[in-house]
């Protein structure tokens, strides 16, 4: 798991547990809070429709008690129902009574149970009144009756009032409609806040309520129930329903889900964000770091740690620059050692050799010394003929010396001047038609210790790859500048190009043996540059965008401070091999 | 003769407003009249028969028509109408040949063709017996007929036989008014269980009768050939005319038409033959 994953699950973790705790808790408890809202609000609407229930037969009978003594005094009504008069006075009477006393439903029944008189369907005249009487005659309080009308039926709320007249006992039965309007003032307006109040009965599946679900909350008022529209009238149970619909709770549990949902994407996205910040920020430094320390080599230890953090990474960076500087210098030692080592057996070797050469020619020098001594008249013939001898060992010698001056250059380490070293190189070079190269010098540059020879190398190497990188075009400037970096002078000098540049991938390769962007390069021209600056203690490094060119900067150690105190190398300076 | 419209359904309305004369057929407009001493009473002729029609079984077409018990009839015309009503009597013009060339509609109790598919259920919702919208006698007649449905065991059997397809009518029967457009639509697609519908009932003859019915699109639809209905006659109904006294006598031909005699002219009302 690497440390970017890590620190997005982190990230993920930390914005989204507390999100989602949030949106749990709440949803919870706004759930409960409104169940219990809901349930009070029903209990309270169920004792209200007890009430009026209650209340409601109580009128329907005080104006039953009302009309009852109507019929008592009008004599055409009483006439007719005792001695059954013809005419239409008394089959009108109870359409005439019924509105009048604020009914929906209204039977006068004779004792055997016949309709002498209906309100509500005035042709149900005559017509045996099924179980309405002993129904209604025997109930304590209201009953639900199903009526029939020529146009339908109902379902009213009744009561019942005997009628003693002439020694027979008759039965005014009269209701209120309990339809849709008499369900609705029930619930008292209440219908825009989830409640309503519905009858189921048997038989009904229009009136019959849903069925209780968890999307609703709901109570009862069983009634008995007089299915008097029926072809067999029957007795059973219906209900109030009172119901409050948990709609508006599920809408509001959806709402918090989707408003949940998108905090959840939004903690997402911005917990992945902010990670990848956060991850960049911290890794980009290690990931420069570790691409540095990927190039670091015994031969490449010109890699520039310097860093200007003041966090850990800035730390470590320094950490591994104060360690390559360490390791420069013990490369450094370790040169010089293995230099001295190869000396001293140069040595032995030449003092073989030359003790080798000389030993003919003492010999020869010997035999004349005898010869002189002993017989000077011999001496010219003898000379004579070991002339030959000595000439050989001679140029033995001379030969043995030309050899050993080939095989080892001469380390020329004097304090030269960069600046004339740039002018020398910035003169002669050969400058492409439409192009410009200039020098911008710094005057009080401190020299620097190192082959005049081998600094020319490499200022020629660097401008020469500036002004075939222009492609006829351009201009290449050379510029040193002197620096101090804490206690330590160095020299800098910069060719700068606006050539056709190299992108990231060959910037890293640059400086490879045999790595070369030209058609007839050989790869080996930045790759001496850089082994030569290294001899001298210095570092190189370069910046580069295909397109806009390309800049080179080599950094040495100054010999002298730019006031003309003198400054040694913290590091020996190497000579070329 | 100057006429002026009511607007109130109740004819005592206009009696007390003044009017001269006032033809009513509800009782309880006539007994206030009579109980008024400025007013005389003459009942007009029987001008209106009141049929049950219901849809023509194949198998029935042969048969004789059908006809109600007198009791029944009798019972509907003292309690199921607030009108001056009596079981209809024949004959019926109807049912009656000879007046084709009049524009009366042939018989068709006897031999008329039956709808093309009577019972088919798709046609009809459910089971109502229709009568035209804002006809007092016909909505008192179908509301009784729908009450004596609602006995269950005990329905007439006279019922039965006028109204064939009433054992197997989906669900309780219901009365129901429509309008002449939506009547006449009913009885072309047999949407109803059965009609109660006036049918014109002229002093004058079948032939006069036959005329009127054919220019009542309610009566025309019923006792057109192809509605293949099964006509049933139930009751007769009458208006009578209210005249304020000293105000104009009355005259009625035989054919039924109204004269309007000078004041001094004749005394009261008579009839002429």
């Amino acid at each position: 798991v690497t440390f970017r994953t890590r620190v997005l699950i982190a990230s993920v973790v930390v914005a989204v547990a507390p999100l989602a705790l949030l949106t749990l808790g709440t949803r919870h408890e706004v759930e409960k809070r409104l169940t219990a809202q809901y349930r009070a609000r029903v209990e309270a609407a169920m004792a209200a429709v007890r009430d009026d229930v209650r209340r409601q037969g109580e009128v329907v009978d005080t104006r039953l008690a009302a009309l009852a003594s109507g019929v008592v005094e009008e004599a055409g009504v009483r006439r007719a129902m005792l001695y059954g008069a013809e005419g239409g006075e008394l089959i009108d009477w109870a359409g005439g009574a019924m509105p009048l006393a604020g009914l929906d439903y209204l039977v006068l029944l004779d004792p055997s149970g016949r309709v002498l008189s209906s309100g509500h369907f005035r042709n149900e005249y005559d017509r045996h009144a099924g179980r309405v009487d002993t129904v209604l005659a025997g109930a304590h309080g209201p009953v639900l009756v199903r009526a029939r009308t020529a146009e339908g039926t109902f379902v009213a709320l009744a009561r019942a009032r005997a009628l003693e007249l002439g020694g027979r006992r008759f039965l005014l039965a009269g209701g209120v409609s309990m339809d849709r309007n008499f369900l609705d003032r029930l619930a008292r307006g209440e219908e825009a806040g989830g409640l309503s109040v519905a009858l189921a009965r048997p038989g009904a599946a229009d009136s019959t309520p849903a069925p209780v679900t968890p999307a609703a909350m709901t109570a009862e008022l069983a009634l008995p129930f007089l299915d008097d529209a029926a072809a067999e009238p029957t007795l059973d149970t219906a209900r109030i329903v009172v119901t409050h619909s948990l709609a508006p709770l599920a809408a509001l549990r959806r709402g918090m889900d989707v408003w949940f949902v998108v905090g959840l994407i939004g903690a997402l996205v911005l917990a992945v964000v902010i990670a990848q910040v956060v991850a960049a920020r911290v890794t980009r430094p290690l990931t420069e770091l570790a691409g540095k320390t990927r190039r670091l080599d015994l031969d490449r230890l010109d890699v520039d740690f310097r860093s200007t953090r003041r966090d850990e990474v800035g730390t470590l960076a320094r950490l591994m620059g104060a360690m390559v500087e360490r390791l420069r210098a013990s490369v450094a030692q370790l040169k010089q050692a293995e230099r001295r080592a190869t000396v001293g057996d140069m040595a032995r070797q030449v003092n073989h050799d030359i003790r080798n050469g000389l030993l003919p020619i003492r010999n020869v020098v010997h035999h004349l010394s005898e010869v002189a001594r002993e017989s000077p008249a011999e001496l010219a013939g003898v000379f004579a003929e070991r002339e030959g001898t000595l000439a050989g060992g001679i140029g033995y010698l001379e030969g043995l010396a030309s050899t050993y001056a080939r095989l080892s250059p001469r380390a020329d380490r004097r304090p030269t001047d960069l600046n004339e070293v740039a002018r020398t190189v910035v003169r002669d070079a050969g400058v492409p038609a439409g192009a410009t190269l200039r020098e911008e010098l710094d005057l009080l540059l401190p020299r620097v210790a190192g082959d005049p020879v081998a600094l020319r190398r490499i200022v020629e190497n660097l401008v020469v790859n500036a002004l075939e990188s222009l492609n006829g075009g351009g201009g290449v400037v050379v510029a040193t500048a002197a620096r101090r970096d804490g206690g330590r002078s160095t020299v800098t000098l910069t060719v700068t190009d606006s050539g056709s540049g190299i992108d990231a991938e060959q910037v890293e390769r640059i400086f490879e043996d045999y790595f070369t962007t030209k058609p007839r390069g050989t790869g080996l021209g930045l790759s001496i540059v850089r082994r030569l600056v290294a001899d001298l203690g210095g570092r190189i490094d370069v910046h580069s965008e295909p397109g806009r060119g390309s800049r080179f900067r080599v950094e040495l150690p100054a010999l002298e401070a730019a006031g003309g105190g003198a400054a040694a190398p913290e590091t020996a300076p190497e000579t070329t091999t | 003769l100057t006429f002026v419209p009511s607007a109130s359904a109740d004819a005592r309305v206009p009696l007390d407003a003044g009017a001269d004369v006032v033809v009513s057929s509800d009782p309880a407009v006539i007994a206030y009249a009579r109980a008024l001493p400025d007013f005389a009473i003459m009942p007009l002729p029987w001008s209106r028969t009141y049929v049950l029609a219901a849809a023509e079984a194949a198998a029935w077409g042969a048969e004789a028509p059908p006809t109600a018990p007198r009791e029944a009839l009798e019972g509907l015309a003292r309690g199921a109408v607030r009108a001056e009503a009596r079981p209809a009597e024949g004959p019926f013009w109807w049912r009656e040949a000879g007046c084709e060339g009049a524009g009366a509609p042939p018989p068709t109790s006897a031999t008329g063709p039956s709808r093309a598919d009577p019972l088919d259920p798709a046609h009809r919702s459910f089971a109502r017996i229709v009568y035209p919208s804002g006809d007092a006698v016909a909505q008192g007649i179908a509301e009784r007929l729908v009450a004596l449905t609602g006995r269950g065991s005990a329905v007439p059997a006279w019922l039965v036989t006028a109204v064939f397809e009433l054992p197997s009518a989906p669900g309780p029967t219901v009365a129901a008014g429509l309008d002449p457009t939506a009547l006449d639509r009913a009885v072309r697609r047999g949407d109803a269980l059965a009609f109660v519908v006036p049918v014109p009932r002229a002093p004058g003859g079948p032939c006069t009768s036959a005329l009127l019915a054919g220019e009542d699109p309610v009566a025309g639809a019923v006792l057109s050939p192809t509605a293949g209905m099964r006509i049933t006659p139930l009751m007769d109904v009458r208006s009578s005319l209210i005249l304020r006294r000293g105000v104009a006598g009355i005259a009625i031909d035989g054919d039924g038409t109204l004269r309007f005699l000078p004041a001094g002219g004749a005394a009261g009302v008579g009839r002429r033959p």
